[in-house]
């Protein structure tokens, strides 16, 4: 069918999650989205996904409010925080360090990250994942 | 859904490259969930409105200093944060929101609906489709333009084929005025549509309806009336095959004004020169009619 892409709606939920409530309620909403519709799809997606990270999601609606979505790799800072244990950043990343993180893991990081960073380079991948790090107030090992 | 439960909205607006920045800095401030559209500002947009959610009222001064920190790390200036809002979201229920909305799509002989929406008939044929992932809730310009070349020049019996059938709505029409009494065929590539196309012949009552994941091809029967509601690039290859499959009637829609002349010119070379074009805002429908 003749799919007129009206624009796109980005959201950040937890995987698993996605009830009506806000961001999704009135994000949809005022587009005319079938908010039920997508936290059912959304959620019978991502229900093996781990509920503490948030997924990114980016939804596109067609000109006739008909829409399609599409799920991202979590957030780098959400995986740095889970690989380095601790619930949240650093308010004052470059003096005060919460934790650390190992090149290793950075390294895992990336990887899992690059089909959606705007690069097919794992070093340049690496310096993306390290700058989120630096900016939680972690430290990098090895 | 916690109807009880209060919203605290914090509105940045960003120039659209840093949107990702502030989702971050609201994220990191403990957002329960982040949003931006595209829609009304479209995507080529300079700014865009980031909107986070939050239980409880976050401090202005602690979102600003987040905001302007991600952005330093994200390699952004200061200037490209225009403002920040904090407000309370009015409680209210999202799911009767997005349903307001929604009209009725009526044409000469049909009305189409979503399942909830009360109507007149009238003396029309009722569709009812519920907007979902799949291209066809009826709104749209080239949906109305096939359903109008139908109620038209669909005769009850003919059989029908619908090329990228999205929701159904065009195999169920034809299905419609010929009461259960004819071979109606849908099919689509995306496997998706297909199944919401199968949920809505029965919420339509049309059981007979074959849908199927897939496209034309050669190995496919030929229909008396053939119609394609796709876009003009997908068109153009195909035009072949529809001609060869079309015995009576071919209807072709999701095609931009601008590109009908191409379509006309490829059917006249294929051996069709009086195809019709009729027009619904910026898009048109080409119908080929076959006398013999």
């Amino acid at each position: 069918m003749a799919k007129k892409i009206e624009g796109y709606i980005k959201l950040q939920i937890p995987a698993g999650k996605a009830n009506p409530a806000p961001p999704i309620g009135p994000a949809l909403g005022q587009h005319g989205v079938n908010i039920m519709e997508f936290c059912k799809a959304f959620n019978e997606k991502t229900k093996d996904g781990d509920p503490d990270l948030n997924v990114p999601v980016v939804i596109t609606v067609y000109a006739d409010r008909s829409f399609t979505f599409e799920t991202k790799t979590a957030p780098a800072a959400d995986l740095l925080r889970k690989a380095a244990g601790i619930p949240k950043g650093s308010g004052e990343p470059n003096r005060e360090k919460v934790g650390s993180i190992s090149r290793a893991k950075i390294m895992e990081i990336a990887k899992t990250k690059m089909p959606d960073l705007n690069t097919t380079n794992l070093e340049s991948a690496m310096r993306t994942i390290e700058g989120t790090a630096k900016s939680l107030g972690l430290t990098i090992e090895g | 859904m916690n109807e009880k439960s209060k919203w605290f909205e914090v509105e940045a607006t960003v120039d659209a490259e840093a949107a990702d920045a502030v989702v971050f800095a609201l994220t990191e401030l403990g957002a329960e969930g982040t949003s931006y559209s595209l829609v009304a500002a479209g995507k080529d947009a300079e700014s865009v409105i980031v909107s986070g959610y939050f239980q409880s009222a976050p401090d202005a001064s602690a979102v600003q200093s987040k905001a302007l920190e991600a952005l330093e790390i994200y390699g952004f200036e200061d200037s490209s944060l225009h403002s920040i809002e904090i407000r309370e979201v009015v409680d209210q229920d999202w799911l009767a929101e997005w349903k307001k909305h929604w009209k009725p799509t009526v044409t000469e002989r049909f009305i189409v609906a979503p399942p909830w929406q009360e109507i007149d008939p009238e003396g029309k044929i009722v569709i009812r489709i519920e907007p979902k992932m799949a291209f066809g809730t009826g709104t749209h310009e080239t949906t109305r333009l096939c359903l109008k070349a139908i109620e038209t020049l669909y005769e009850p019996g003919m059989s029908f084929l619908d090329v990228g059938t999205g929701t159904g709505i065009l195999a169920i029409a034809a299905a419609k005025l010929s009461e259960g009494a004819a071979d109606v065929e849908g099919c689509d590539t995306d496997p998706e549509a297909v199944s919401a196309a199968v949920e809505n012949a029965e919420l339509n009552d049309c059981p007979e309806i074959v849908f199927r994941t897939g496209s034309i091809d050669d190995k496919t029967p030929e229909f008396d009336f053939l119609c394609a509601n796709l876009t003009s690039d997908v068109i153009l290859p195909l035009l072949p095959l529809f001609l060869e499959k079309s015995r009576k009637t071919l209807v072709m829609s999701g095609i931009l004004a601008e590109k009908s002349t191409e379509v006309n010119e490829a059917l006249r070379e294929l051996g069709a020169a009086d195809a019709e074009v009729k027009a619904d805002g910026e898009w048109v429908s080409v119908i080929v009619r076959r006398s013999f």
